[in-house]
Formats: structure tokens, sequence, C-alpha cells
């Protein structure tokens, strides 16, 4: 095979492997490789959950204590964390509320209906969190009760959660420990400087009309039923995540505007979520691509001034700096 | 099973080194570079060591610098707009770019004009064999070709290699000369 001329071969050894990563852009890359896998793995992992926290009954009062507690604590601790903690708590936020949710909602539910049987049961309300999911005092079992379906909810996992639910007496004591335990894991929450990813509503899990058919008439035994349960909803990052991986593509593919308005959009929307750094970085990068001058620098000082620390700092000086030079 | 930090420490520099040299901008080079973790991490445990790792993970790079390519070059209007790749902006620099946007080409190093001049499929073999030094049936591998392919296509990539060079060149000595 012919081989390279000299000139080339001297071309080629002098620039072999001349470009690697520094040790922050390797960490920063690995960091948001975690978050992105993380996020796809979410979802999954909360289906599970919710399956193994309904199924695990006798047991399950306590744990919801645990893991209402231990969601407060994570979502605490979360503050100063990198992107692929923030994930992993979220990650673990989501399937402890869930735990904390789903036990709540099948105690109701055989206090209201306790001959219930798998097949006479609704699923299990997840989607959107209303306030009274964790705070309020369990409802009286006659309320009548709007059950959200959730994407990620599989009918095994609805079918698991109503299985146990059977024993009137052990449900009402779960009712009460957990509506005990909810109260402790919101207060464990509040201190936390960064926002609760709780406290981003999920648009795609919203309640439909369809899901109001799945209200069943609870006094009407021989037919299936849904008991009195809180409309409640775990957190969800899927919506942040989503809009973040949009507006990258986005830029990627040369829309800053589309990224800026999206970003914006989502912003006025939700306000501050367990993203609110990259969404502001990316806010700003396609701000200095899109109209580089004074309100993009301005933007990236913003971040830059409240976020120096960021890794993604590096990409926004590197994006307005561009811009600025592009600029006239 | 392997272990994906371990993975990751291994081969991101060269992973980062061939999503570059292929033309991928550096604005874009690092969401490549990420998608293409996240799809070794996704599929981790299907890797069922056959392959040598360096190899595994290369072939998904590959695919995702491809997909790149597919769905952000050569649409319509990139040229028009200036938008696209470095790779493919600095071909079109060189054959149409008035003399301050020449002026911009040297900024980039030699080696990325020159494989600028490159179609796709020579830029790769290239790139793989020649800066990273792959074998020919590891090249095969990540392509999906037999050794005897890429050897073709090496050759003629190291023909148009030398052509690009030698038009670099020329253009450099013209430069000084003016």
């Amino acid at each position: 095979m012919k081989e390279l001329s000299p000139a080339a071969r001297a071309l080629v050894d002098a620039h072999r492997s001349d470009r690697t990563l520094t040790s922050a852009e390797r960490k920063r890359i690995k960091n948001d490789v975690m978050l992105r896998a993380a996020a796809m793995g979410a979802t999954t992992a909360v289906a599970a959950k919710l399956t193994t926290s309904a199924t695990a009954n006798s047991a399950g009062m306590s744990a919801g204590m645990s893991a209402g507690t231990s969601a407060g604590t994570s979502a605490s601790m979360s503050a100063g964390m990198s992107l692929a903690s923030k994930v992993a708590v979220v990650a673990l936020s989501v399937t402890a509320v869930t735990g904390v949710v789903s036990v709540s909602v099948r105690a109701l539910r055989a206090r209201a209906h306790p001959h219930a049987t798998p097949s006479e049961t609704s699923p299990p309300a997840m989607g959107r969190e209303p306030p009274q999911a964790v705070s309020a005092p369990a409802p009286r079992p006659t309320e009548g009760t709007t059950v959200a379906r959730s994407a990620t909810a599989t009918p095994a996992s609805w079918a698991a959660v109503a299985t146990p639910a059977a024993v009137p007496a052990r449900a009402t004591a779960a009712a009460r420990r957990v509506a005990v335990a909810a109260p402790a894991a919101r207060r464990a929450r509040r201190p936390a400087a960064t926002p609760d990813v709780a406290a981003v509503p999920a648009a795609s899990a919203a309640i439909g009309p369809a899901s109001r058919d799945q209200v069943k008439a609870s006094n009407d035994p021989p037919q299936p039923s849904t008991a009195a349960a809180p409309r409640v909803v775990p957190p969800d990052p899927e919506p942040e995540l989503r809009v973040v991986r949009q507006a990258r593509d986005d830029l990627r593919a040369g829309r800053p505007a589309t990224a800026y308005r999206r970003l914006e959009e989502f912003d006025r929307q939700r306000g501050p979520g367990m993203l609110t750094e990259e969404r502001q970085a990316l806010s700003a990068i396609a701000l200095c691509q899109w109209q580089p001058g004074g309100q993009a620098r301005a933007r990236a000082a913003e971040f830059l001034r409240s976020s120096p620390e960021s890794p993604l700092a590096i990409r926004v000086r590197s994006a307005c700096a561009q811009g600025s030079k592009a600029s006239p | 099973m392997a272990d994906f930090d371990e993975i990751y420490e291994r081969t991101v520099d060269y992973v980062w080194n061939v999503v570059r040299r292929m033309g991928v901008p550096p604005s874009d080079a690092e969401d490549v570079v990420q998608e293409v973790f996240v799809a070794v991490h996704r599929r981790l445990d299907k890797f069922e060591g056959r392959a040598h790792v360096k190899t595994w993970v290369f072939s998904i790079a590959v695919h995702f610098v491809q997909h790149y390519f597919r769905t952000h070059v050569r649409k319509p209007g990139d040229r028009a707009t200036g938008k696209g790749t470095e790779i493919h902006a600095l071909a079109d620099l060189q054959e149409n770019g008035p003399a301050s946007e020449v002026e911009r080409i040297e900024r980039y190093d030699a080696l990325d004009w020159v494989l600028a001049r490159l179609d796709e499929p020579k830029r790769l073999v290239f790139v793989l064999a020649e800066l990273e030094q792959m074998t020919l049936s590891e090249i095969g591998e990540i392509v999906g070709a037999n050794p005897n392919t890429v050897a073709t296509r090496l050759r003629a990539a190291r023909q148009a290699f030398e052509k690009a060079l030698a038009r670099f060149q020329a253009r450099e000595l013209g430069r000084r000369e003016s």
C-alpha cells in the first residue's frame, strides 16, 4: 500500500492526539453523560419502585415514613451537587416520594373499599403534584377522587398497588402514619437551597378526560370502584430535562432563537428547577449566538456572576466571546 | 462486565479526537461525545467482549458522527447561511470565501484544512488508520467493511490527502510571496 510522503507523515505525526481534553472537560462531559443516562433510567426505576413498594405492604408504612424523610433529606442535600449527583437525587426523590404516595393511595383506597380486589381498582395516582400530596392529612375516605394516570405506571404496577390493600384495619392505621410522615418529608425539603424538583409540574402527565373515565362509582360494590385518594403526583424531572435537551438540539441545529425562546418560556411557566443552572447557561449561549450584543453579554455576565464555578462557565464565556467578536 | 468509568477514562480522548478530526465543530463536539458515552453506558451490559473495547466504543462514535452529518450538514441553506460543520465551512471558504474569510482559515491548523478536502468515507478511514493507528481489521469492524475494502479506501484516502496537502502548501507559498 502506498505510504504517506515524509511531509504528510510529519504533519500527521505532529498532530496525532494533540487534542486531549482537560480534566475539567472530561469531568464535565462525564457529568452530563451520567445526567442523561440517569434521566433515561429514572422512569423505569420509578415504575419498578412503584411495584416493589406496593407489594411490600406489611413493611410499607414504615418504609413510607423513611422514604419520605429520605426524599426530603436528599432534596436538601442537592444544593451543591454535580449534575450527575443531582440526577441521582432526583431519581431517589422520585422513587422515595412515589413510595409514600403509592402507599398512601393504597391505604386510603383500602379504607373505603376493604373488599376491593385487584381487578376492581384503578391505577394509582401519579402525575401532577398538588400541595396536598405530601402535606395534607389523610382525606376522608368518602371524598371523591381524581385518579391520574402516569405515563410510567404499568398495568402490572397498578394491580400490584391494589393487591395487598384489602385489610382495612392495617390500611387505616397506615393512612394515619403516612399522614404523619408526609409533612415531615416536606419540612425536611424546605431548607433546600436548590429549588426542589418536586415543584416542577409534570405537563406530560396532565390529567385528561380519559382519566375521569377511570373514576368509578364507589357505592356500587359489585362494580369496579375507585376509593378516595388525593390527586397526587411525584416529582417529575423529565420536562426540565426535555427542555434542556431540546434547547441543546436547537443550538446544535443552528436555531439559537428557538432555543432561547424555549428556555425562556419554560422559565416563565415553571421557574427554578434542578437544572436551573444548565438552563441559564444554555439561555446565555443561545442569546449570544442569536443576538450578540449588550443584552447577551449582560445575560452571560449574570450567569458567570451567579455560577462562577459552573463547569458550563467555559462554554458561556466561549460562546459569548465569539458572539461579541462577530457582532458589529 | 466492563466498568463504565474505566472505559470512559481510557477512550474519551480518542473519541474526542475522532469526533473533532471528522469535522464536527467545537461547539457541537462535546454534545456528540456525550451522546457516544450515553450510548456506551446504555449498551454496556450488551457488550460481549468479542471486540476490543476501544473498537466497540469507536464504532459507536462513528455511528454518532455519521448521524451528526446526516442531520446537521448539507441541509438546504447551510452553505448560504454559513452554517454546517467546520470542516465543510473550511472547504467552502477555500473555494468561495472572500479574502477576509480566507484569513480565518489560518486559525485552523493545517491538518484540519487538509482533512476537510477528503470526503467522509476517506476521511474516516484516514483518521482511524493514520491518527488513531488502528489496524485494517479493526477499522473494518468499525465501518462495517472487510479489510480489503478498507485497504482500498485507505489507499485512496492517502492519495487524496497528499493532493490536498500539496494544494495547501502551494497556497501557503503563494500567500507568503504575495
